[in-house]
């Protein structure tokens, strides 16, 4: 390959890196370098240049309840998700390197103990799980499934054929009890129409789960008809 | 089974003090719109939860792994449309600054300004054409072509700078290296 080639890859690479490529532009990229060792070099060379973006950011402090949202939903997901499964088993690795980076693999090493034995302890432990069909309404697009896996008062609920909510919206899931209607989390859909939320709380006490098209951030009350509806009974 | 989800979890919790903020501060800056980046930093530190059998330490920080997420989060909500996409550049960064009261302002906080400052001041030496089209791409998610449209220049024009002003970011890297 000539220099002149050579200098052309150099400047889809800069593309790449910061995300400017289009799929078909990137995918060319991916599969030069796949076979150009010259370029795989380049690349893990003027990749780091980007590491520097982000710190160059101004600092903003994240709103509490944003960890307090994150937080709950992810015991709401280790509780209710099959754990053999969907446990993130090298979670491990990646809060060594926060910890200590020059000891990851060494923490790597004594935190798998653990996770081993949580695995084989795992392999039995889903008694107390049921699954809950959602029946989507009048409201919903035609094809629009949902599933509500519940393991005592938490959750997760799973949808297939909702489209992206674009414009400024997100879906939020709803606990009804009656005729109070508590919000519970919001989330919003892949490509593909698969969408997944937990929930953390209010399964025993509530009748029914409902979902809804809200704006983003969600809403205090709903305020578009609901699409999916899944009685607890 | 208790066990290893309590690891998990704590682990993610780790995971986001360490990096929480940042991520934060980062899809604010891409978005421009405090829900915005406060639904986009959700989504994707619940990908990550998800995905965390995909971070590789091989390739890189956790650190950057979470940038690379929280990226591609708030840049898809911005083609989703959930907020303006306008280009916000460093001459108009300055507006976009959250004033807050200095008494909030935890010493994490004033550190990781300091930072920013510092690594701002580098990309200020930049010539400002190359700045330009790399803050267009990255914080902006805009394409070779959208931003050669942009600019009313040609395409080749727009790859050059990039690269260009990538390898001045990387040399300065290099030298404080050694």
């Amino acid at each position: 390959m000539s220099a002149a080639d050579h200098r052309a890859w150099e400047e889809e690479l800069a593309g790449y890196v910061l995300g400017a490529l289009d799929p078909a532009e990137r995918e060319a990229v991916e599969s030069h370098v796949a076979g150009c060792e010259r370029c795989r070099s380049d690349l893990r060379w003027i990749g780091a240049a980007i590491e520097v973006l982000p710190a160059s950011v101004e600092p903003h402090e994240p709103p509490a309840r944003l960890r307090r949202r994150l937080l709950a939903a992810v015991r709401a997901e280790a509780r209710a998700a099959d754990a053999t499964a969907t446990v993130p088993g090298r979670w491990r690795d990646a809060v060594a390197r926060t910890l200590r980076p020059g000891l990851a693999y060494v923490a790597a090493g004594v935190l798998v103990v653990g996770g081993a034995i949580g695995y084989v302890a795992g392999q039995s432990g889903k008694a107390d799980e049921t699954t809950v069909t959602a029946r989507a309404t009048a409201s919903a697009p035609a094809g629009t499934e949902a599933t509500v896996v519940r393991s005592g008062d938490a959750g997760t609920l799973r949808t297939t054929g909702l489209p992206q909510p674009g414009g400024s919206g997100v879906y939020q899931v709803w606990i009804r009890d009656g005729d109070v209607i508590e919000p519970s989390t919001t989330f919003v859909v892949d490509r593909a129409g698969a969408g997944v939320a937990a929930i953390p709380a209010g399964l025993e006490s509530g009748d029914a789960v409902m979902v809804t098209r809200e704006p983003r951030g969600g809403s205090d009350a709903p305020t578009t008809a609901p699409l999916l509806r899944a009685p607890l009974g | 089974m208790g066990l290893v989800r309590d690891r998990e979890q704590r682990a993610f919790e780790v995971v986001y003090d360490r990096h929480g903020g940042a991520a934060y501060s980062l899809a604010y800056r891409i978005l421009g719109d405090p829900r915005a980046a406060e639904d986009a930093t959700q989504e994707a530190f619940l990908s990550i939860w998800r995905s965390g059998a995909r971070y590789d330490p091989l390739r890189g920080s956790v650190r950057n792994w979470v940038f690379g997420v929280v990226r591609n989060r708030a840049i898809d909500a911005l083609r989703r449309g959930s907020a303006k996409r306008t280009p916000k550049l460093a001459m108009d960064g300055g507006e976009l600054i959250e004033k807050q009261p200095s008494a909030d302002q935890t010493e994490a906080e004033a550190i990781r300004r300091e930072t920013a400052k510092e690594v701002r001041s580098r990309l200020d030496e930049l010539p400002g054409e190359q700045s330009q089209v790399i803050e267009l791409a990255y914080f902006g998610g805009f394409t070779h072509s959208e931003i050669a449209e942009m600019l009313q220049m040609p395409i080749g024009t727009v790859k050059g700078r990039m690269r260009l002003g990538l390898e001045k970011i990387r040399a300065g890297l290099a030298e404080e290296m050694l």
